[in-house]
C-alpha cells in the first residue's frame, strides 16, 4: 500500500517536471544575456540579467497593455459569470414553455468553434463603429454556451426545499436567489471565473482582429514588439511572457481548490 | 384558526389528496397520521402555498388564504430533511425569517437569544448549519419555524430521519414547546405513536382520503373502519369474520353476545378486538391456542398464538406474565366481549349500535 503511493508519487514527480521543463527553460532564457541564448543552450546561467524584466517592462507599453488586458478580461468575466448564472437558473429551475429547445441551442453553441464567427461578428462590430473599442471587445464575449451549461448543471443540484423554505420564511424571489441560491453554486462561479479569465487574458485572436490602433493592444499582441525586423530579443521575450504570466498563475493558485470542485461537481455527469 | 375545506390535489394521474375537510382550532395540535404515500406533505404543502390547489379552501382566521403567496401567508414550515440553509450559520439562518419580514434590527438579538434558550442552541449557534448532527439540524429547523412566532406551524415528520432516542426526545421537546408557544399546529408523521401522543385531535389519512377525525382515545378504541384500526396499535388489532345474530356471533370458535348489538339485524361482520383485549386465563374452560412467539416489549409481552390457523396476537402486561407458558406450548384464552368491536364485512366500517 505505502510503496504503491511511494511509486504514484515518484511518476506524478517525473510528469509534472515534464510540464514544467519549458517554463523553467523560459525562466532561465529570460535571465540570460542575449548572446548567451543564441551560443549556449545550458541550463546553467552565467550571469544573472534581471535587468532584463526592467527592459522588457519598458520597452514595450506594458503598463497600458496591462490596464487594456484586465478592463476586458475582468468585465468579460464578471459579465459572464452573471449572465449564466441567470440563464442557468431559469434553464434549471423555471418551467416556461420552449425550455428544452432553448438549452439545446445553448448546448449546439458549445460545438461551434470562434473562428467560425469572427467575419459576421467584425462586419457587425463595424457597423456599430465598435472595432477599436473596449465595448467591441467585451460585449460579443458576456454570454457562453459553457457558462449557462455549468450553472444549470450545479442549480440542478441545489435542493428545491432550500428555495421552498426562504418563501416560507417570506424571503421574495431575488431575496431567495440572492442569499440562499447562489450561495450554493459558488464552486461554479470559481471555475468560471477561472476559466473565462485565463482564456480573455491569453486571447490574442480577437484582439488581432478586432482592434488595430497600437493604444488598443493588449498584453499578447504587446508581445510582438520583441520580435524586431531581422532578429528577435528572446531574452526581453521570455521575460515578458514571465511577467504577464503572472495573473493567471496567481489566480490558479488562489483558485485551485475551487477549481477541482467546480470540474469534478459540473461535469457532464449531472 | 385555521380551516381547510375541499382541499383536492392531482398530480398528472395521481391523485394526492381528495375533499379533505377538517378545522384545527387556534393552539391546537392536529396531526395527519397515514402511510408512505398518503398525500400527507401534500396537504401540507398546499396550506404552506408551496402547491396550488386544483379545488377547495385554505381559510385562517375568517381570510382565504387561497390567493396569498407563500411568503405572505404567517404561515411556517419545518421540513423532513430539514432544509437549513447549509451557507449560513445556525444564527444566520434563525436570523434569516426575521430579516426577511423586517423585524426592528435592535430587536433581533434579543429574540434569537430567547428562542435559543427554548431550544437549547446556544453552544452551537456560531457554527455552520451542515456541520451540525441530525438532532442539532431538527432544533434549528424548529427554531428557525418558531422565530417570528408564525400564526400557523406546519411540520412535516420532523423525527423520522432521527434515532429512537434521540425521536423519543425531541418528541417531548416538542411537546413542551407547543405548550410553551400555543401556536397552532399541523404535525406529519407515519408514526402512530407519535401521533398518539402528541396529538390533541388526529386525522388519519388513506390514498389522500380522510378515514377518521378524532381525540387519539376515540381512534383506539373505536377507530371508524377496519382500516385505522389496523394502521393504529401494536401489535395488529386481531380481526375474525364471523356472523351477527341477534347479537350473538362466534369468536375463535366460541360464541360471543353483545348486547348493544342485539337490534341491528342479521348479517356478516367483522369482529375486532386489541390485543390487549385478550386474556390469558388457567381456569381450564377458556379457549385453546398454541403459543409460537413471545416478543418482551418494555414490561409487556407481545405473544404470537396460532388457533385453527390463524394467528391471533396478545399484549399481556406485567401482573400476568406469570401464566405465558414457554414456546409450543397451548394457551388458554378469554375475551371479554365488550371489548369486541363489530365491522360491516361489505363497507368495512364500524357497526355503531
Ligand atoms: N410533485 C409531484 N409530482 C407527482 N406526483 C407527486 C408529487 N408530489 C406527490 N406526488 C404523489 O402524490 C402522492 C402523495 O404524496 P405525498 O408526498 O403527499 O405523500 P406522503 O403521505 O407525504 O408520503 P410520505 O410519508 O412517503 O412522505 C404520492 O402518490 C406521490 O407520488
Ligand atoms: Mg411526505
Amino acid at each position: 500500500m505505502k510503496t504503491k503511493r511511494l511509486l504514484i508519487h515518484i511518476l506524478l514527480v517525473i510528469i509534472s517536471f515534464l510540464f514544467l521543463i519549458p517554463f523553467i527553460w523560459i525562466i532561465i532564457t529570460s535571465l540570460k544575456g542575449r548572446v548567451e541564448v543564441l551560443t549556449s543552450y545550458s541550463f546553467l546561467i552565467k550571469q544573472f540579467r534581471f535587468e532584463n524584466y526592467v527592459n522588457a517592462w519598458e520597452a514595450a507599453n506594458f503598463a497600458w497593455q496591462f490596464l487594456n488586458s484586465m478592463i476586458v478580461a475582468v468585465s468579460v468575466t464578471i459579465g459572464q459569470i452573471l449572465t449564466s448564472a441567470l440563464a442557468g437558473y431559469a434553464l434549471a429551475r423555471i418551467n416556461f414553455r420552449g425550455r428544452k429547445v432553448v438549452f439545446m441551442i445553448v448546448l449546439s453553441t458549445l460545438i461551434i468553434p470562434f473562428h467560425i464567427l469572427i467575419v459576421p461578428l467584425f462586419v457587425m462590430l463595424s457597423k456599430f463603429g465598435w472595432i477599436n473599442t473596449y465595448q467591441g471587445l467585451i460585449i460579443p464575449m458576456v454570454a457562453n454556451g459553457f457558462g449557462i451549461f455549468l450553472f444549470r448543471q450545479f442549480f440542478i443540484k441545489v435542493p428545491w426545499e432550500l428555495e421552498e423554505a426562504a418563501a416560507i420564511d417570506g424571503a421574495g424571489r431575488w431575496s431567495t436567489l440572492w442569499r440562499v441560491v447562489f450561495p450554493q453554486v459558488r464552486p461554479a462561479a470559481g471555475t468560471l471565473f477561472v476559466f473565462t479569465f485565463v482564456a480573455e487574458w491569453n486571447n490574442l485572436f480577437k484582439w488581432l482582429i478586432f482592434t488595430n490602433s497600437t493604444d488598443m493592444r493588449n498584453v499578447q499582441l504587446g508581445l510582438s514588439v520583441f520580435q524586431e525586423q531581422f532578429s528577435t530579443n528572446y531574452v526581453q521575450l521570455m521575460a515578458a511572457v514571465i511577467i504577464i504570466t503572472i495573473p493567471t498563475l496567481l489566480l490558479f493558485i488562489v483558485g485551485q481548490k475551487k477549481l477541482i470542485q467546480g470540474i469534478s461537481l459540473g461535469g457532464v455527469k449531472g | 384558526m385555521l380551516e381547510v375545506k375541499e382541499l383536492t390535489k392531482k398530480f398528472k394521474q395521481t391523485v394526492a389528496c381528495k375533499d379533505i375537510n377538517f378545522k384545527v382550532d387556534d393552539g391546537e395540535f392536529f396531526v395527519l397520521l397515514g402511510p408512505s404515500g398518503c398525500g400527507k406533505t401534500t396537504v401540507l404543502r398546499l396550506i404552506a402555498g408551496l402547491e396550488t390547489l386544483d379545488r377547495g379552501n385554505i381559510i385562517s382566521n375568517n381570510m382565504s388564504l387561497n390567493e396569498v403567496d407563500t411568503q405572505d401567508r404567517n404561515v411556517a414550515m419545518v421540513f423532513q430533511n430539514y432544509a437549513l440553509y447549509p451557507n449560513m450559520t445556525v444564527r444566520k439562518n434563525l436570523e434569516f425569517p426575521l430579516k426577511m419580514r423586517k423585524t426592528d434590527k435592535n430587536r433581533i438579538p434579543e429574540i434569537i437569544e430567547e428562542i435559543a434558550g427554548l431550544l437549547q442552541m446556544a453552544e452551537f449557534l456560531d457554527k455552520k448549519a451542515v456541520k451540525l448532527s441530525g438532532g442539532q439540524q431538527q432544533r434549528v429547523a424548529v427554531g428557525r419555524a418558531l422565530v417570528r412566532k408564525p400564526e400557523i406551524f406546519l411540520l412535516d415528520e420532523p423525527l423520522s430521519n432521527l434515532d429512537a432516542k434521540l425521536r423519543q426526545h425531541l418528541r417531548v421537546e416538542l411537546a413542551r414547546i407547543h405548550k410553551e408557544l400555543n401556536i397552532t399546529t399541523v404535525y406529519v408523521t407515519h408514526d402512530q405513536a407519535e401521533a398518539m401522543t402528541l396529538g390533541d385531535r388526529i386525522l388519519v389519512l388513506k390514498k389522500g382520503e380522510i378515514q377518521q377525525v378524532g381525540v387519539p382515545e376515540d381512534i383506539y378504541e373505536s377507530p371508524a373502519n377496519l382500516f385505522v384500526a389496523q394502521f393504529i396499535g401494536f401489535p395488529e388489532i386481531n380481526l375474525f369474520e364471523t356472523e351477527l345474530r341477534e347479537g350473538k356471533f362466534k369468536i375463535m370458535g366460541t360464541d360471543a353476545k353483545i348486547k348493544k348489538y342485539s337490534k341491528i339485524g342479521n348479517k356478516k361482520v367483522i369482529a375486532a378486538i386489541r390485543p390487549e383485549d385478550i386474556e390469558i386465563i388457567d381456569s381450564g374452560n377458556g379457549i385453546q391456542a398454541q403459543l409460537e412467539i413471545k416478543e418482551v416489549s418494555g414490561p409487556d409481552t407481545i405473544l404470537y398464538l396460532k388457533k385453527d390457523d390463524k394467528q391471533i396476537r396478545l399484549r399481556v402486561s406485567k401482573e400476568k406474565r406469570d401464566l405465558i407458558p414457554e414456546e409450543k406450548e397451548a394457551v388458554e384464552l378469554k375475551i371479554e366481549p365488550d371489548k369486541v368491536m363489530l365491522y360491516d364485512y361489505e363497507s368495512k366500517k364500524l357497526i355503531k349500535p
